[in-house]
């Protein structure tokens, strides 16, 4: 089932590793369950990440994106202290919303 | 055929010769472990991957190009392919848009990316690979489209 969002944060030398965990089946429709009926598909679409309210990352995913998509990227020029915000949207209309302090 | 010939041959035994010309890397960093570098297979893309690319690549007004600069890791074997970590990282300044595509997968995108300014020209995420074949990192600046792609070994299916 679609559960939380993680968001984790490591400060480094030049930047700040940033690591976002969103858990959620990405089942894309194609697989049967064990009577052979199609499970439906049930996906984040999209996901967007601010900082301070500005984006930094907008991700389009989908049905070829693993179960509990896991994101990881570098920001430059991020403070310590800043509000990380994390929201995706899935193929239901369902959506999830985290924040975090950046390290 | 294309290749990236800007490093030494390995020196490892290749007992796995393939079709696609592949030559993969390890460098000594002074005491701080072996790195690989990601081997590049830049040979032209079939449909509907070539077709991708040129799209993206019009938005920048050029037609794709395969890059040394844009690097793609994935695991030399995948045993399960519902589960394969993917990292594009790009050697180019003022990246816009970071895709993954594969060419085995009923779509040819497997996701993307628009990063602000602040953020390096980096992605890891973790993909489904429906069989073995190729998959493709690639990056779109204010100039253009530039790519690699590299060859996905996969065991285990894991589309369905």
């Amino acid at each position: 089932m679609a559960g939380p969002i993680r968001i984790r944060s490591r400060r480094r030398e030049d930047g700040v590793d940033v690591m976002i965990l969103m858990l959620h089946p990405m089942e894309s429709g194609l697989r049967k369950d064990d009577h052979g009926e199609r499970i439906p598909p049930h996906y984040i679409v999209d996901a967007s990440v601010t900082l301070d309210g500005q984006p930094v990352l907008e991700a389009l995913l989908g049905i070829a994106v693993s179960r509990d998509p896991l994101l990881q990227f570098r920001l430059h020029d991020a403070p310590s202290g800043a509000r990380i915000s994390v929201t995706w949207r899935d193929n239901r209309g369902q959506r999830q919303h985290a924040e975090a302090v950046l390290a | 055929m294309n290749r990236d010939r800007s490093a030494s041959e390995s020196t490892v035994p290749d007992a796995r010769r393939r079709a696609f010309t592949r030559s993969a890397l390890w460098l000594g960093f002074g005491g701080w472990g072996l790195i690989p570098i990601a081997s590049a297979d830049t040979s032209p893309p079939a449909e509907p991957i070539a077709a991708a690319l040129a799209t993206m690549a019009q938005m920048s007004g050029n037609r794709p190009t395969a890059s040394s600069r844009v690097r793609l890791t994935l695991p030399r074997l995948i045993e399960n392919g519902a589960v394969v970590p993917v990292s594009v990282t790009a050697e180019l300044p003022d990246v816009r848009e970071i895709y993954v595509l594969a060419d085995m997968n009923p779509a040819p995108i497997a996701a993307q990316f628009r990063i602000g300014p602040g953020v390096a020209p980096r992605i890891s995420v973790r993909i489904k690979l429906a069989d073995s074949g190729r998959v493709y990192g690639a990056v779109r600046t204010q100039n253009g489209l530039y790519w690699t792609s590299d060859v996905a070994n996969v065991t285990v299916g894991g589309c369905s």
